[in-house]
Parts: C-alpha cells; structure tokens; sequence
C-alpha cells in the first residue's frame, strides 16, 4: 500500500510538473502584461502585428477622435441628466455609434488587410454588445 | 585412506548416486500467498523493487499523467491568453465608446 502510495504520488508529481511546465512554455507574457496595463496598444502591437509607423498613425488617429468622443460622451451625459426624451438620448447613441464604426475602420485601414479585418470582425461586435443596464463607469480615454 | 576424487571408480559412483537420487518435494499449497505477504509486509519490497516489479502499470501511469499534465497546462494557457484578449478588446471598445462614460 505505501508503495502504491508512493508511485500514485509520483505519477501526481509528474502531472503537476507537466501542466505548470507546459502552462509557461504556453503562455504569452505580453499579452497578460498588456491586459493588467490595460495597454490597449501593446494589444494592438501583439494581437495584431502593427509596426510601429502603423502604432503612430493609430496613436495620431486615437488623440484625434478622442475629441469626438469627448463630445458625444458631454451630449449624451447632458441629455441624460436632464432626462431628455428617449429618442433624443438614442440619436445622440447613434451618432456615437457611427463615429466609433467610422474610427475603427479607419484604425482597420492603417493595418494590413488581414488584420485589419481580424481587428474589425473583434471590435465592432463589441459595440453591439453595450449594455446600458450594466454600462462601466469609464473615468477616461487612452 | 586418501579417497582421489579424479578415480574413474569414484566418478561412476556419483554418477550412479546422482542417477539414483530422486527429489519429491512436498506441494505447499501457502507458498505463493506467503510470498506475497512476505512483500506486502513492512521492509518487504523496496519501492524501487515496487516499481520494476510493476514496470509496465507504473509506465503507463507516468505516461498518462504527463499527457493529462501537459493537455491541462496548455489549455489553461490558451484559456488564459483568451481571457487576456477579450478583456483588452472590451477595455479597448469601452473607452472609445462615450455611452459607457460617466462625468466625473
């Protein structure tokens, strides 16, 4: 029985070595760094092999519709703090909606076409996905 | 008197001593099962004689939990960088998208 023991150990031991080794020969470091930066640029630079002319003009691109946002985020906001008509709160989330569609396919563009559609098909479907019940309370832009 | 074990009258009669000598052991009906409580019993077998008594089963064990170990580990790792990815690409699409924002 203590032999038994021994060996089930044994066989446990080599599984445990096993599955951390090939956890970390697996894994990709700067990925996870990037999701606890929440560096959204060293997600593009890895998941999408941008170089680093192509990062500057997204960079450029970003600061440039970071403007845009800001105000569409200072409509909307008035309008809900005032509660303005649903239809008005829902022109000012289109409006929104169309100028995010417009900025990532413009992102798409400075990519290489393949990627480009690969970080199209990633994003757009997450402007789909926003849920005013449980909507984030984001403090600011990248 | 010195017996010459090299005499050919000494060798025939070994010979015909060993052809006569018969063995009829007696059966033990407990030996098989006294051997194995001799190596079940404490210090009865190293675990080392354990292992090449049962090489073959140990083998296999060892085998299996180094597939199942590196199949768990590189799922984890998939998993794990999947993860990464939807939380950045959310990250990302939130902080672009002004519904999600709130005034300070």
């Amino acid at each position: 029985m203590r032999n038994f023991l021994y060996t089930a150990v044994l066989a446990l031991v080599i599984g445990a070595v096993a599955t951390a080794g090939f956890y970390f020969l697996q894994r990709d470091p700067e990925l996870s760094r990037a999701a606890r930066a929440q560096d959204a640029m060293a997600w593009l630079r890895l998941e999408f092999h941008v170089t680093a002319a192509q990062e500057a003009a997204i960079a450029k691109l970003q600061s440039e519709y970071a403007v845009v946002c800001t105000d569409h985020c200072l409509a909307i906001a008035a309008a809900r703090k005032r509660t303005a008509p649903a239809a008005e709160i829902a022109a000012l989330e289109k409006t929104c909606i169309d100028a995010m569609r417009q900025h990532f396919t413009q992102v798409a563009a400075l990519m290489s076409p393949g990627e480009g559609r690969r970080y199209l098909d990633e994003v757009l479907p997450r402007i789909d996905s926003y849920n005013h019940a449980a909507s984030p309370n984001v403090g600011g832009m990248n | 008197m010195k017996t010459n074990m090299n005499a050919p009258e000494s060798d025939g009669a070994v010979s015909q001593a060993l052809a006569d000598w018969r063995l009829a052991p007696r059966r033990d009906p407990g030996f098989r099962s006294a051997v194995r409580a001799r190596l079940a019993a404490p210090g009865g077998l190293t675990w080392l004689g354990y292992l090449r008594l049962h090489a073959v089963p140990v083998a296999a064990a060892c085998g299996l939990a180094l597939i199942a170990g590196s199949w768990l580990g590189q799922k984890q790792a998939s998993e794990r960088a999947a993860a990464d990815r939807a939380q950045l690409a959310e990250s990302y699409v939130r902080a672009l998208d002004a519904r999600t924002m709130a005034l300070p």
